[in-house]
């Protein structure tokens, strides 16, 4: 066994993958009964997800952001924690249909990796970085959730304009409640991502100077962040609602994954 | 045992042939005592709703019920039998059974899943049980019709979706707005159709009523029966870009609600959705709205295409409800018969016992005087000779017993070992 880490994260995969199952026949075959199953298997996999980041902290003594496998398994860890919050706050079971395959390909992943050499050296390694880097996964984890609930809020909306009622009718919850999961996750998200930004901007502000404002990748993540506080703004100050507040949703979650992916190491202006 | 059923229902028999076999409601209780005086009939319960007449009766013997219940309808009931042959079912045991559950299951109704037919089966249930016809197992068949029809009803989605058009218009706005709680309605034209779907709206939630009608009196008159409030029309459009669904019902001849007139509402509302129910022929309501964001309109066509998916989907989880019905016809049918072998096993264990020590009594003379050890010898030999005796006829019975031939078994071992009735 490489690492007691990918073994718990293992058992996790195999979990989510028993949820996913469960909440497919719950919403296809529309057995409410069944998700409880789903839920079962989704906590506990959580449960062993937290083990498996807390071994791969104990074997490293590092924060679990060092490669692009503990990144992704950290990633889907904080997104099932998010839908596990929606869930309970909202109770639509047709959330986890869209969520679970990203979580167990985030998670399979994450799973693949042994331990290789982690990106960060340990000099630059520090938790104020840990901190940055955490609160940017919580963010796109709640920013993920925004984005599926603004899509299912459009397939929706389509289904009520063609007034013939399918499989997705029957299957999607009310407009008005897709349009507060997006509301309460982009308040979460958005509060996440400011501060992350914050305390990244502050810490590079203290090693690197100036240089790294002009960094394109940085920049990109601050232009998603402009296309999330437009969102926050046009929903909060203009109270904008529905189809045009869902489109923002996909936008800047388009934007968030690429700046997940041109992000995943260390920034450029960090090396030596 | 067996469970006989003759009834009519919309699917075999119009109407005019159902009304002559209705119970008349107050001597509903007399009909069925009546019927259950019968020669052969032990229990009898009588269901009788527009839509179908059930004549259920319980005998010992299949032919002579059927006769008993034919006599009963000519000369207590007055229906015309003979005339309603061609219209009659008879159901038996098993398909008996199955067709109770069927029914009040809703999988028999004319509208599938329809919640009212178990209500009347409670009170069919109650008739009876109050005139003293059911006391056996038809008691307990229909108390597991009545389980039945909850497990049905709660696992799977046979009565989620709405089939009547103002009860559309109901689930498409929780379809929008999710719970109706504090929705705002405006009502535009007091007729009678948004009258319904102003109380069923109502019903699930809804908190403020407008009314906006051409003779203000009429308006008035509607928001009074609401505790709503009546409007004069020149409020319209600010009451449209408050509200959250309209229902239109007006005698206008052209559209009382124009696309021109809603863009500017479109915009000032940012995006909240507005649900415009135009239940009025000619339309009120520009079908073009529709197009405009978060505008949904839906007229009384599409209300009708919505009712009709839904009846699809309520056919296709009717499949779902038939498999849980014939998996509690077998449960029911095992332990009814279970209970009516019962008796008699209980009987051969008996007269086994009594057989046994009799016998020991006649030769306890010849054997002398025995040690407690032999006599426990003894007691044990003969005990498991019985036990051993016994053990296959009552097995048989026992896994007989959901069997059609289960009846004729019980008879034949009830001869073998001359079991006479008690």
């Amino acid at each position: 066994m490489d690492s007691w880490g990918v073994f718990w994260l293992r058992i996790a995969l195999a979990l989510y993958s028993v949820g996913l199952w469960h909440a497919l026949v719950t919403v296809v075959q529309q057995r409410p009964k069944t998700f409880l199953a789903a839920l079962t298997s989704i906590s506990v996999g959580l449960f062993f997800h937290a083990v498996s980041i807390g071994a791969e902290i104990w074997q490293t003594g590092a924060p679990p952001v060092g490669s692009l496998y503990e990144m992704a398994s950290l990633t889907a860890f904080l997104i099932t924690s998010v839908f596990l919050w929606v869930y309970w706050r909202f109770r639509y079971e047709s959330v986890a249909v869209f969520v679970f395959p990203i979580v167990f390909l985030l998670t399979l992943v994450g799973s693949l990796g042994a331990p290789l050499q982690p990106w960060l050296q340990h000099s630059v390694g520090s938790w104020w970085l840990w901190v940055h880097v955490a609160l940017f996964l919580l963010g796109f984890a709640a920013l993920f959730i925004t984005f599926i609930a603004g899509v299912m809020y459009l397939i929706q909306e389509r289904e009520l304009k063609s007034k013939k009622p399918r499989a997705f009718y029957y299957r999607l919850p009310p407009l008005r409640k897709l349009d507060q999961v997006q509301h309460q996750t982009l308040a979460v998200g958005f509060v996440a991502v400011t501060l992350g930004l914050v305390v990244a901007s502050v810490y590079a502000a203290s090693h690197w100077g100036r240089n790294w404002i002009v960094d394109p990748t940085i920049a990109l993540a601050f232009a998603t962040w402009a296309i999330y506080l437009a969102m926050m703004f046009s929903r909060l100050a203009a109270g904008w609602r529905g189809r045009k507040s869902a489109y923002f949703a996909i936008a800047g979650f388009c934007g968030a994954a690429l700046t997940w992916i041109v992000n995943r190491g260390a920034h450029g202006f960090m090396q030596p | 045992m067996s469970v006989l059923i003759l009834g009519l229902s919309h699917k075999t028999a119009p109407v005019e042939v159902r009304e002559r076999f209705a119970l008349p409601g107050d001597r509903a209780e007399a009909l069925v005592a009546l019927l259950a005086g019968r020669p052969g009939i032990e229990e009898a319960c009588i269901l009788s709703t527009c839509n179908r007449v059930e004549f259920m009766v319980r005998s010992d013997d299949a032919h002579d019920a059927e006769s008993s219940l034919l006599t009963f309808l000519n000369e207590d009931h007055h229906a015309p039998v003979l005339e309603a042959t061609p219209y009659l079912y008879r159901y038996a045991d098993r398909e008996a059974i199955r067709h109770i559950f069927r029914v009040a299951s809703s999988l028999d109704s004319m509208v599938v899943g329809e919640p009212q037919i178990l209500g009347q089966v409670k009170d069919a249930y109650q008739a009876a049980k109050q005139a003293g016809t059911i006391r056996g197992p038809l008691d307990q068949l229909l108390t597991a019709a009545f389980r039945v029809a909850r497990r049905v009803r709660n696992e799977t989605g046979i009565g989620q979706m709405a089939v009547s058009i103002s009860y559309v218009a109901v689930e498409l706005a929780r379809k929008i707005f999710g719970d109706l709680d504090g929705l705002q309605v405006l009502i535009i034209g007091a007729g009678k159709m948004s009258e319904a779907t102003a109380r069923h709206l109502q019903g699930a939630g809804a908190e403020r009523l407008y009314v906006v009608n051409r003779t203000f009196e009429r308006a008035q008159e509607m928001a009074t029966l609401f505790q709503g409030e009546a409007v004069s029309y020149d409020r319209l459009h600010e009451l449209l870009s408050k509200v959250d669904v309209v229902i239109s019902s007006t005698g206008a001849p052209g559209y009382v609600l124009t696309r021109e007139a809603l863009a500017p509402v479109a915009s000032a509302r940012r995006g909240r959705p507005l649900f415009l129910v135009d239940i009025a022929v000619p339309r009120d309501v520009d079908p073009d709205i529709n197009s405009l964001d978060e505008m949904f309109v839906y007229d009384i066509d599409d209300l009708q295409q919505v009712a009709e998916a839904n009846l699809k989907q309520r056919r296709k989880e009717a499949d779902l409800a038939e498999q849980i019905v014939d998996e509690e016809v077998d449960k029911v049918l095992h332990r009814i018969r279970g209970y009516m072998v019962k008796p008699t096993i209980v009987q051969l264990q008996q007269e086994l016992d009594a057989l046994r020590l009799a016998e020991i009594e006649r030769f306890r003379s010849k054997l002398g005087a025995l040690s407690p050890e032999q006599e426990q010898a003894i007691d044990g030999i003969t005990r498991g000779l019985v036990r051993k005796i016994a053990h296959t006829p009552i097995t048989e019975m026992k896994s007989m017993a959901g069997h059609p031939d289960g009846d004729r078994f019980v008879e034949i071992v009830k001869r073998i070992f001359n079991l006479r009735p008690r």
